[in-house]
């Protein structure tokens, strides 16, 4: 019987095993595990040609 | 019996054992091949197969912790349960210092007292607390099996009764829950329970021990220090401290004395509180299964939830294309947690609909906040039919499991007592595990008012038996 209630053991953590790999790690991409999450993303000065390039979209053809 | 006999018992036992859970694991792998979002159901699954695993091995049960202790002086039980406590708020304030808890405190007031006192009484009066009658329904106990149906049955009517009841409804309540400005859809007007909910529950603080002290729940400081330090495990001390002294030191004294040691030291009272804590192994086991699944049981499904980027599994069920009995809210009952009375309610509530015509989605239980979605689909049910599943499983495997038929007695207490559980658990927003268990654990103060209520009403049930067995017994001819 002891045997008997470790396979269903195993088998019972297969599974949790699973749904935990399958669940968590959108906690942890997102920072929500890890503590990460949720910084926001440093500001980066464009260059002048870049700047440029967006002023121009905005122009009449 | 032979050796033979029992050879062939055992197998029978172990083939029915892996039978069920084979199925548990069909279900979960083809119903996942399917449709991916039936895995959120599988996660209510599993983890309820453990809840019963751990709930048969360490017969854990309210009820046998009150009786137990109030008719017996036997504490073993009730320290078991407060360890198990202990661990589960353990796991979970370490869940929700990461701010991926799934728990929502309930309303704070005397209503959880009275609850619990009702819900306490209940539980002694039918022979098994909400959990304890899961787990007893899948030993082969049917007495069980007529306690959970007198829980589920008792709360859909009683979450819909009007009519007269209305006139026991309090004039504030009533403006109050008017003035709620529910969709039209809810009748909350009419009904007992709709203005009781929307009138005068809903109007109590929702607080944590956490918030109480000014810090954020789900910072450190708030879930460990507050909730869980001050929260739990303080007041657990405390109450295992009660639990010695009145009730287990006698015996530790008496053994003492035997040994012809008289005098107790402040060393001995530690020793003696130790060997307390010590005697109920295997139900702090169990509690420590119970605990660490708990916690991790809100982790994962939180993690689902995020995954696929909702808040309940109502909008799920819709992306599957079940609309049925989902609330105005676009909810179903999706507690992210262990839970066990709800779903009872819920499934009687979708049979009462089906079956009779009548709409019971006009109230605030059913149709503002829970629904009434299909059994099958339902994934609370699912956790409830596992926790049986598991129950049975273990009981199986350890030659525990027997059919045991009512008798004409047991089964009137098992729905006297079945139908005050199920008012108790309503008027509390959930049993001694929604409503006690899981709230103790998370800081929620709900759950000690609750737990407050529960001693007096299981003593005044203990007190209650043991008049009725001595007056059956004279009757009988074995009085003195």
């Amino acid at each position: 019987m002891k045997n008997d209630l470790w396979v269903v053991i195993v088998i019972t953590l297969g599974f949790i095993g699973f749904l935990m790999g399958y669940s968590l790690p959108p906690l942890v991409e997102t920072g929500m595990l890890t503590g990460k999450g949720g910084q926001a993303q440093e500001v980066q000065n464009l260059d002048k040609d870049m700047a440029q390039y967006y002023r121009d979209l905005s122009k009449d053809e | 019996m032979t050796e033979n006999a029992v050879n062939k018992g055992e197998r029978k036992n172990r083939f029915w054992a892996f039978f069920v859970l084979g199925f548990f694991a069909l279900v979960s792998i083809t119903t996942f091949a399917y449709n991916e979002y039936y895995i959120y159901l599988s996660i209510y699954l599993w983890f309820g197969l453990i809840y019963g695993l751990a709930l048969q091995y360490g017969r854990f049960c309210f009820s046998s912790a009150f009786r137990d202790l109030f008719a017996v002086g036997v504490a073993r039980m009730a320290v078991g349960i407060t360890i198990a406590i202990v661990l589960f708020a353990l796991v979970a304030s370490l869940v929700t210092a990461q701010g991926l808890s799934t728990f929502h405190p309930a309303p704070s007031g005397i209503h959880a007292v009275i609850a619990g006192v009702i819900f306490g009484m209940g539980m002694v009066i039918a022979g098994g607390c909400a959990s304890g009658s899961l787990y007893k329904t899948g030993e082969g106990n049917m007495n069980a099996l007529i306690v959970v149906f007198s829980i589920s049955v008792s709360q859909a009517l009683f979450v819909d009764v009007g009519g007269w009841a209305n006139n026991l409804v309090p004039e504030s309540w009533h403006h109050s829950a008017i003035a709620k400005g529910l969709p039209a859809s809810i009748n909350v007007g009419d009904g007992w329970m709709d203005q009781y909910l929307a009138g005068y529950v809903w109007n109590h603080p929702v607080t944590t021990f956490a918030k109480m002290l000014g810090w954020d729940n789900s910072s450190a400081l708030g879930a460990i220090v507050g909730n869980f330090f001050l929260g739990v495990l303080v007041p657990s001390a405390l109450l295992l401290a009660v639990v010695y002294f009145v009730w287990s030191r006698k015996a530790f004294v008496r053994k003492r004395v035997k040994a012809g040691q008289e005098k107790m030291t402040m060393l001995d009272e530690v020793k003696g509180y130790w060997a307390m804590l010590s005697a109920s192994k295997r139900t702090a086991i169990a509690g420590l299964v119970i605990g660490v699944a708990a916690g991790l049981h809100m982790l994962v499904l939180q993690g689902a939830r995020v995954k696929f980027g909702v808040k309940n599994a109502g909008a799920l069920l819709e992306r599957m294309g079940f609309d049925y009995g989902i609330s105005v809210n676009g909810t179903v009952f999706d507690p992210g947690y262990w839970y066990v009375t709800t779903q009872e309610a819920q499934w009687v509530g979708w049979l009462l609909q089906k079956t009779t015509g009548a709409n019971y989605m006009d109230n605030v239980f059913f149709g503002y906040v829970n629904g009434i979605p299909n059994p099958a689909i339902n994934p609370a049910d699912w956790m409830s039919l596992a926790t049986i599943g598991g129950a049975a499983i273990m009981a199986l495997l350890y030659g525990e499991f027997k059919f045991k038929k009512p008798t004409l007695e047991l089964a009137t207490w098992a729905i006297i007592g079945g139908t005050l559980m199920g008012i108790g658990a309503r008027l509390a927003l959930g049993c001694n595990i929604g409503a006690f268990f899981i709230r103790v654990a998370n800081g929620d103060p709900s759950g000690w008012l609750f737990g407050i209520g529960m001693v007096p009403g299981a003593y005044i049930a203990v007190k209650f038996f043991n008049w009725w067995t001595e007056r059956k017994m004279a009757k009988q001819g074995f009085g003195l």
